[in-house]
Formats: structure tokens, sequence, C-alpha cells
């Protein structure tokens, strides 16, 4: 029921390209000299180098995996989200909202900003509530990387032991991944990100156009088949059946926050040659943010279909009527690209897709490492700035240490119910109280460092999303099944980011900085 | 809208997101190469705005 196209031929396909990639990211330290090009590549990559690693940066295959399982679950009324991350990266390109300032303060991280603006107690307390948001929503990374493997590669029979196959080729690429990360730096994601934008493009092509000449799929059966099973709940988001209003408010939130201050992708504002560049690469990159979540969702959305045509299948993944067991959702994607694509072209698509998997992981690592070295360990030594060799040696260290957390988190921590809720809260955590930050710090002069922190401990609130059942069962037994209704992992975000734009407004007005802390004039110029 | 409006809608985002990803990658798969070789031209050039590494 489980075995697909995948031969020995195709493993071989997958080592050799991951090897080579490794190799080439580890022989790119070279050109690496100081702590500038190490974190943020020596601020030199033109417009198409950091598109391709802006897109590659976000197009992980963690990524593929829970738009595919939304679309899914949800079919086409999931491509609002794309929509809003198309619509919200282009808004920012076009308007350099926020991101030129960003630029133009050459900043290595985010927090730096906010001591430069506010003070050092701010850029400290931003880094670590960034670090941990950060590296919980990466915890589940190797997990949705290692369910892609089993079941595109058909080791996913249930009752193998393909779990721990899969643990030990994740373990592998992780290392991989660190070698050529602590090696590199930016310079090396930079490179690897190119080599992968180029790999995934053709992977993504080629998935979706298997699924739309396939014998037995193709765009009317698709729709026909979403059709019938879900009416026009499957096409209208705000359906009553579907994500509903208060969802889609969330994504528009969390979309337009996430591409201000969520340090990997943001942080390719702060490598550019220039704002222009930054600016340009923010709108010309739009349709790759477009791409990273539409072409997943159509394999999840033509995975249902074939579910739906394939009897044996009904069963496994709840289709028959029966409740759809957890995380079987994540399994629908994989196995159909394991079984429409020919031998092969499979192994070069699942090593494009490794590819994405560590294309994230290494600017994620980078991206962590850098805060906890630079927002976290520098300002608490005292220091001004670390030296080139300290900076290089606290991120790497960090970089490693992660990489474990990711092994025994990732590797055997259970998937949760919903992955997306799971990133989506953990995201939330950070970005709603530091974007409310950066922003009213960037654009309202009366903005203070205590309204500041209080926004971002406003943020943790989020943290309650993750315990959406029991906050659920509580409001009913103490205020009744209609007020139980309105809780739900987006209405929390959603009150969250208004009570982090109120105490940050409230913290300002209450408690203005002191008439000699001006903020650098290049902020609020 | 009603359900055959919704599926029209789609099908233009879709055709008009993955085809502008589609062009981008063809444009941005050379470019992209230029600006490597670019980036290490500049890393490595002695009067480059970074100094060496400091103890």
């Amino acid at each position: 029921m489980f075995e697909t196209n995948f031969t020995n031929w195709d493993w071989v396909i997958v080592v050799v390209y991951l090897l080579g990639t490794a190799l080439i990211g580890m022989y790119v330290n070279r050109h690496v000299h100081n702590a500038g090009d190490y974190l943020v590549g020596g601020r030199q990559a033109g417009t198409a180098l950091s598109i391709a690693s802006f897109i590659g940066t976000g197009l992980g295959l963690v990524t593929l995996m829970y738009a595919s399982m939304d679309g899914f679950n949800k079919g086409f009324a999931y491509l609002f989200v794309p929509l809003v991350a198309l619509v919200v990266t282009m808004g920012l390109g076009a308007s350099g909202f926020v991101i030129s300032r960003l630029r133009e303060l050459k900043l290595t991280t985010i927090p730096e900003f906010f001591e430069i603006r506010f003070n050092r107690r701010v850029r400290v307390l931003a880094g670590i509530i960034c670090v941990l948001a950060g590296v919980l929503n990466m915890g589940l990374f190797p997990k949705m990387g290692a369910t892609f493997i089993a079941y595109a590669t058909g080791m996913g029979e249930p009752g193998q032991s393909a779990e721990t196959i899969v643990n030990v080729i994740t373990t592998l690429l992780i290392v991989m991944v660190l070698a050529y990360t602590v090696l590199g730096g930016m310079v090396a994601v930079l490179v690897t990100d190119y080599i992968q934008f180029v790999i995934l493009s053709l992977g993504l092509g080629l998935g979706l156009w298997m699924c739309f000449t396939s014998p037995e799929l193709g765009w009317e059966k698709i729709v026909s088949t979403w059709s019938e099973e879900k009416g026009v709940a499957a096409f209208n988001p705000v359906h009553s059946d579907s994500f509903g209003w208060t969802y889609v408010i969330w994504m528009i939130c969390l979309t337009f926050a996430a591409a201000l201050c969520w340090a990997p992708e943001v942080t390719r504002a702060l490598t550019t040659q220039d704002e222009q560049t930054t600016r340009r690469t923010f709108f010309l990159g739009a349709p790759g943010f477009f791409a990273r979540f539409a072409i997943p969702a159509l394999w999840g959305i033509t995975a249902f279909v074939f579910v739906r045509h394939h009897p044996e299948l009904n069963h496994y993944f709840g289709l028959d009527g029966t409740e759809n067991p957890a995380g079987h959702s994540s399994q629908a994607m994989p196995l159909l690209i394991g079984k429409i694509v020919p031998t092969g072209l499979l192994g070069l698509l699942v090593a494009g897709l490794m590819a994405a998997f560590m294309s994230t992981h290494d600017s994620y690592l980078l991206a962590w490492a850098s805060i906890v070295s630079q927002d976290i360990i520098a300002p608490l030594k005292g220091a001004d700035k670390l030296s080139d060799k300290e900076s290089i040696r606290y991120t790497r260290v960090t970089v490693v240490g992660i990489g474990a957390f990711l092994l025994i988190w990732g590797i055997w921590y259970e998937l949760p119910e919903s992955v997306w809720t799971y990133m989506g809260v953990t995201g939330t955590v950070y970005v709603s109280g530091s974007a409310t930050a950066l922003i009213g710090g960037m654009y309202w002069k009366r903005a203070s460092s205590t309204g500041a922190v209080w926004a971002m401990c406003g943020g943790l609130f989020a943290i309650a999303g993750l315990f959406v059942d029991r906050l659920t069962a509580f409001v009913r037994n103490t205020a009744g099944p209609d007020a139980a209704k309105a809780v739900s992992a987006e209405s929390i975000a959603l009150v969250v980011y208004g009570l982090c734009i109120l105490l940050f407004v409230a913290g300002s007005l209450l408690f203005p900085d002191a008439t000699d802390q001006n903020p650098d004039e290049r902020i609020l110029s | 809208m009603n359900e055959q409006a919704w599926i029209q809608f789609w099908k233009a985002v879709l055709i008009v997101g993955l085809g502008s990803y589609f062009l981008l990658a063809l444009a941005i798969i050379p470019f992209g190469a230029r600006d490597i070789l670019h980036l290490f031209r500049k890393l490595d050039r002695p009067d480059a705005d970074n100094d060496e590494l400091q103890e």
C-alpha cells in the first residue's frame, strides 16, 4: 500500500547531490575573512543571489509538509495563505516599510535595532524571546523531514522499523548542515541556498506537472472531486466549514509581522549590497513566497483526490467516514509524490526537497546562533561588540548546541495534532511583540523602552495557544459551551496582537524614556 | 461568491502567481551565478570594507 517508485538509483542521486552541496558549502569557507563575512556575507549579495537565498530560506521541507497537510485537509481554500504572502511581501518591497531602514542601519541582527532605538535591556529581552520562540518553532522540523523521507521513499509501511532508519538519515542530514554552517557561515548559506533554489524550482515544477498530467488526476478531476466532497467550503476560506474570518485575519497579521522580524527571513534584508537591493529582493522575491505555499498545497489538494480514488487508502486517511488519525495527513503528499513521479526523476525531486530541508536548517541555525552571540552573550558580557573571533566562536558553539537540541527534541518528540498551529503560535510568541516594538520604534517618536518591554512580554501570552484544548475545556466548564466556541488558537493569537499594541502604547505614554536618551537620528528621520 | 466564481478566481491566481515564480526562476539562475562570482571577488579583495579577523 505504501510502496513507491523510489529505487536504489534514486538513493545514489540523493547521496551524490547532498554530499556535493555540503562539500561546496565547506569549500566557500576560504572566502570568509571576518565576522561580517561570516554572519552577513560581508553585505555583498546582489539582487539575484539575495532573491534565491530569500526564497531558499523560506522554502523548507517543513513548509512543504504543513502546506500540503492544510491543502489535503482544507482544499483550495488554503490558497489564501500564499496569496496573503504574495501581497504582503510585494507591498513591503514596493514601499520599503521598515526593511529599508533596517538595511540603512547596517545591523547584524534585528534585536540590535532595539538597543540603538531603546536600550540594551530591550535588546537582550528581544534576543531571548526570539531564540526561545525560534528554536521551539524549529524543533519539529526534523520530524517533518523524517516523515517526508519515509513516505516518499517507500519506507513508511506501518509496522516496520522505518522511523528508526529515517531518524538515522535525519541525524546525518543535521550533522552535514551543522558542518557547513559552522565552517562557512553566511557565505556558505548564500551559495548553497542558490544551488538549492535551482534544484527546487526544477523539482517543484516537475511535481506540479506530474499532478496535472497524470491520467488519473488533472485539473478538472481535482476540482470536481473537491466540489463533490466539500462543496463551496473547499474554495472559500472564510466559509464557516473552512478556516473562517478569525483565522484569515490572524494569517494576515502573522505574515506581516513575520516578514518584518522573523530573523531567518528578514536577515536577507541585512545581507544585501544596499537598501535598493533589499527592496528589490522583497518585491521580486514575492512570487517565491507565493510558490512556497501554493505548490505544496496543490500537492496536498491532489493527494486528497488520489487517496479518494484508491479505496485501499481511504480508511488509513480517514476518508471513509472515520476520523482522520492524527499525523496521517502529513503522509499523503510524500506518498503521492512517491507514487506518481517516475524513478530517477523521483531521486532528483527528493534530493531537491532534502535540499530544502538543509537550506532552511542552515539559515535558521545561523540566524538564531547570531542572535545568541550578538544580542545575548555580548550585551551580558558588558561588551559593546565581540571581537570577530569571539563572534564566530560563540556562533559556532551555539549552532552546535541548537543542533544537539534538534536531535533530541525534533527526532524523539511526538508530532502534535496540528503542526501549523504549533508553528503559528510559537512564531506569534516573538513576532507579535517584536513587530509592534519595531514599527513603533521606527515610526513613533514617543515610543519608549518600557513600551517595548511590555509589548514583548505581551507576546508570551501566545503560548496559551499551545494549550488550546485544555483552555477550551476550562472555559466550557466555567462559562458554558457557547463561550468555549470562541476559544481557538487563532482567537488567542489575535487577542495577543491587540494586547501587544495596547501594552506598547500604554507603556510608552506612562513611562517615557529620559529626554537625554535620544534615539539615533537615522531611525526616525 | 459562488463556487464557480471561486474556482475561476483560484485558477487565475495560480496562473499569475506560479507563472511569475517560474519566470523569476529562469532569470535568477544565470544572474544568481554571476552574483556568486562577484561576491567571492569582493570578499577576497584586499581593500574590501572588511578588516581581517580581530583578536
